[in-house]
């Protein structure tokens, strides 16, 4: 099977005032695959996470320097519009936080704010279906669409902001440890629903659950400190690691 | 249950379940070749075989990406420790049936005279086809049918066992009495005492199954 | 071995009296406070309920021309001192109402003067002893009646008490606080939203909160003379109007708003930006539809707290000149006007009897109004919660 090359990051580094938190990295993420990318408390892998729809511009106090390419555009030019990055690199994140109103109006707001949809419209409703079909959340939600979307459970909201971010049709979809605030049974759903995801979506997840991580993901990443020690598939990173320091991470020989 | 990991445990279970297939198929054909004293059948029984060793080693690193990828418990776990041990004794079961193919085909070369012992032979065969059979069915038994399949297959073993002593004694008879004919003999022994040690492996294998089915501990 | 039970200990009945004791303590406190407050509104209640009432004489009353012209004709001498001037001056309108009485000579029931009005509540009074047999005899002869008190509601500032009222302090107190809420509500609001979602964090941004926070604690007679400084003498505005009053205390009401609104704009969790951020929305969307929606009650209560409290505020406005005598409601925010403060302020200093019961009538229906407005913050703010 060809792997396409969908973000490439070409030696990225970053800074929180003095402090690097990015040491030079380097890594290729491949199209229709699940990236995770795991590491002990404090290793980088959200802050590099969070680079790719450039949500750290929103800090104070932020340096970075490197490129990465999406589709072989740089998304940190100086013509790039940030809005439409994050139009196409989603997000989904640790606590589930939709907005507290329909559900309905959850999914349906970016796309029309985007103009992709016009508001009542038959295509609207469409959309909302599809992306909630796509969620695994449209059986428990097509009776209460117009109920708000902060009266489902944790693992229900959880599939609505993934809903509410495939709807708006990106290219990427970046999960931040999007299981960890969730019990064992939404856990396993949502995962689930990643392996069907990835089919029409490149899925890169941050994930502090190496198992997680061994369970869904195709590519693994291991960070320590800043650094990229090494990045594989996930069958070659679990068998039988290459750097030591991985080895000692996954075996629980590390901090 | 996670897709990917429902997918791997039903490949694996579906790749054993094939190699003891070929196995037994290939046995059968030797089998064949032994009673209709036709050498082909021991050449192409000889073929099935050349892969299982490479068949078994995979399914053997299969087993383990599924262990680390997935930290499998229970049932699922006692499954997948069984069949790491099953390939090894399916490899060997692959390489008992291989020595009788070459025996055969020498024999029939030879035109060695086994009309005596041609009956007890005959059912030492059927025996021990019957309890590679029993192993086959052990891969897809449930909790209830193995309890059966347990029986048959240790009834089978004590069936070899018994026959292989009237054979012994009967080749070596056959042995006193044409002395010049000993070698061959006692390579036709040899690889009837191969047959022998594929029941003892075949119970082996249905208790491992066991083990996976019901737990306990491993006692082999 | 003795089988001690560890769960019971004679030790702790000390701390628990200790306990007890705190807890009395605070309970008594707060009891003096109510004991306090019940004091001063039966005070108040007390002193209001003879305005409810005022008293009517039914006496011939002569409509033509001269006697519209010179009120005083119009009725029999040994009256005049018993009959409302005030009232007999507006029979001009009422015969304009009733024209059918032009020219004729009538028994009509007219309002009595003040001092009638106190005898017959039995309050202290200026009457002679001839006067009062009359009213005596009025009374007897069943010509006086106590009737309830619309004048209070329905007329302006006057200096005759029995023909005083709040309207038109409280049209003023209403044309004042619209225009303080029209200037103070959408600047403020926007202030705040500048400060807590666009301004970056720095120490200028810092400077600025502090100084907000600071103007909320200024005296406010002294934006009375910022208000008169800057509005009345630098723009020239008409003094006594809603119009500079308004904006004085729209100015005092700033910072309250723009404090109120930050609060409740840092309500609103963080994450729901985020995802609006996530999503690829613009700063402005995402304050516009996620973030406003819902800090909006808690905008609303802090405004209508500072409305209630601007509406009680006397001193700015003494300043800028709302004090003065407003016989009629202002009809536009440039007329002159006063506000329900500032009514009871100048009816607080009168020297008639009759204006101590109108004055504590006043501050009734001030309190009124106030505790309604924080009534209605609450029920707002109650509805309105979101449970995070």
């Amino acid at each position: 099977m060809a792997k396409n090359i969908k973000v490439s990051v070409k030696e990225l580094n970053l800074w929180y005032g003095d402090k690097q938190a990015l040491k030079n990295i380097s890594i290729d993420i491949y199209e229709n695959k699940i990236t995770a990318l795991i590491g002990p408390s404090g290793c980088g892998k959200s802050t590099f996470l969070r680079c790719i729809n450039r949500m750290n511009d929103l800090i104070n106090n932020v340096k970075i320097e490197g490129d990465i390419l999406i589709d072989s555009h740089d998304i940190y030019d100086n013509v790039v519009d940030v809005v439409a990055v994050r139009k196409n690199v989603g997000m989904v994140f640790q606590r589930p936080n939709p907005f507290p109103k329909s559900i309905y109006e959850n999914v349906a707001y970016a796309p029309r704010m985007h103009g992709m949809v016009k508001k009542g419209s038959k295509e609207e409703q469409e959309l909302v279906e599809k992306s909630l079909i796509s969620a695994g959340l449209w059986n428990e939600a097509k009776d209460v669409l117009t109920q708000p979307g902060t009266s489902l459970s944790g693992g229900q909201q959880q599939r609505l902001c993934i809903a509410r971010a495939i709807a708006i049709k990106p290219k990427v979809i970046l999960m931040d440890e999007p299981t960890s605030a969730l019990d064992p049974i939404s856990t396993e759903k949502i995962e689930n629903l990643m392996l069907s995801l990835k089919k029409e979506y490149t899925i890169i997840i941050v994930t502090h659950n190496m198992q997680q991580a061994a369970r869904v993901a195709d590519m693994t990443a291991f960070f320590h400190l800043g650094d990229l020690i090494e990045y594989d598939k996930t069958s070659k990173i679990f068998v039988e690691p290459s750097k030591k320091k991985t080895e000692d991470y996954i075996t629980g020989r590390y901090g | 249950m996670l897709q990917n990991y429902k997918k791997n445990l039903e490949k694996s279970k579906e790749k054993i379940i094939n190699l003891a297939g070929d196995i037994y198929d290939a046995f059968k054909l030797s089998f064949d070749g032994f009673e209709t004293l036709d050498a082909t059948k021991s050449n192409d029984a000889k073929k099935m075989l050349k892969d299982i060793n490479n068949r078994a080693n995979k399914i053997d690193n299969e087993i383990i990406k599924t262990l680390a990828l997935f930290s499998p418990e229970a049932s699922d776990l006692r499954v997948l420790i069984s069949y790491l041990k099953i390939t090894n004794e399916l490899s060997r079961i692959g390489d008992y049936v291989r020595t009788h193919t070459k025996t055969i085909k020498v024999q029939i070369a030879n035109e060695l005279d086994i009309s005596v012992l041609k009956q007890n032979a005959t059912a030492f065969h059927q025996s021990t086809l019957k309890s590679l059979q029993a192993t086959i069915e052990s891969l897809d038994a449930n909790e209830d049918s193995i309890d059966m399949i347990y029986r048959k297959v240790n009834v089978e073993e004590s069936k070899c066992d018994d026959i292989f002593s009237i054979l012994e004694k009967n080749i070596l008879e056959q042995i006193c009495s044409l002395p010049e004919h000993a070698g061959e003999y006692i390579m036709f022994l040899n690889s009837l005492r191969k047959l022998e040690r594929i029941s003892d492996r075949s119970v082996t294998i249905v208790k491992l199954n066991y083990f996976a089915l019901k737990g306990g501990k491993i006692r082999l | 071995m003795k089988n001690e039970n560890i769960f019971i200990d004679p030790q702790l009945q000390k701390r628990h009296l200790k306990s007890k004791i705190f807890k009395l303590f605070a309970f008594s406190s707060l009891l003096v406070a109510c004991l306090f407050l019940v004091w001063f509104l039966s005070d108040m209640v007390n002193r209001a309920i003879p305005a409810v009432k005022n008293n009517w004489i039914q006496i011939e009353v002569t409509y033509n021309e001269t006697t519209i012209e010179n009120p005083r004709k119009s009725i029999d001498k040994k009256y005049r001192k018993i009959a409302s001037k005030a009232w007999l001056r507006d029979i001009r309108f009422y015969v304009e109402k009733h024209p059918e009485l032009l020219d004729t000579t009538t028994l009509t029931w007219v309002l009595a003067d003040d001092q009638v009005d106190q005898y017959i509540k039995g309050h202290n009074n200026r009457l002679k002893s001839k006067q009062k047999k009359i009213v005596d005899n009025l009374q007897e002869s069943g010509k006086l009646e106590s009737r309830f008190n619309t004048i209070f509601f329905t007329r302006g500032d006057s200096k005759h008490p029995e023909y005083s009222g709040l309207l038109s302090a409280t049209v003023g107190t209403i044309l004042t606080l619209l225009v303080t809420m029209a200037f103070a509500f959408p600047i403020g609001v926007m202030t705040s939203i500048y400060l807590e979602e666009f301004a970056p964090k720095n120490r200028f941004t810092e400077f600025i909160e502090i100084n907000i926070n600071n103007l909320a604690a200024i005296p406010s007679i002294l934006f009375g003379l910022l208000g008169l400084a800057v509005f009345i003498t630098l723009f020239g505005m008409p003094r006594s109007s809603p119009l500079v009053g308004g904006l004085t205390l729209g100015l005092m009401t700033l910072p309250i708003i723009i404090v109120s609104s930050r609060a409740a704009l840092r309500t609103v969790p963080d994450s729901i930006r985020e995802a609006g951020y996530g999503l690829g929305l613009t700063k402005w969307q995402i304050v516009k539809d996620h973030v406003l929606p819902l800090a909006m009650p808690g905008i609303l209560t802090g405004s209508i707290i500072g409305l209630a409290q601007a509406m009680g505020e006397t001193a700015p406005l003494i300043i800028v000149g709302m004090i003065a005598f407003i016989p009629d409601s202002p009809t536009s925010i440039t007329d002159a006007a006063t506000v329900l403060p500032a009514q009871i302020f100048t009816w607080a200093g009168m020297p008639e009897t009759a204006y101590i019961e109108r004055t504590a009538a006043a501050i009734l229906v001030l309190l009124v109004i106030l505790i309604t407005l924080n009534a209605i913050a609450i029920y707002l703010r109650k509805k309105y919660e979101i449970k995070w």
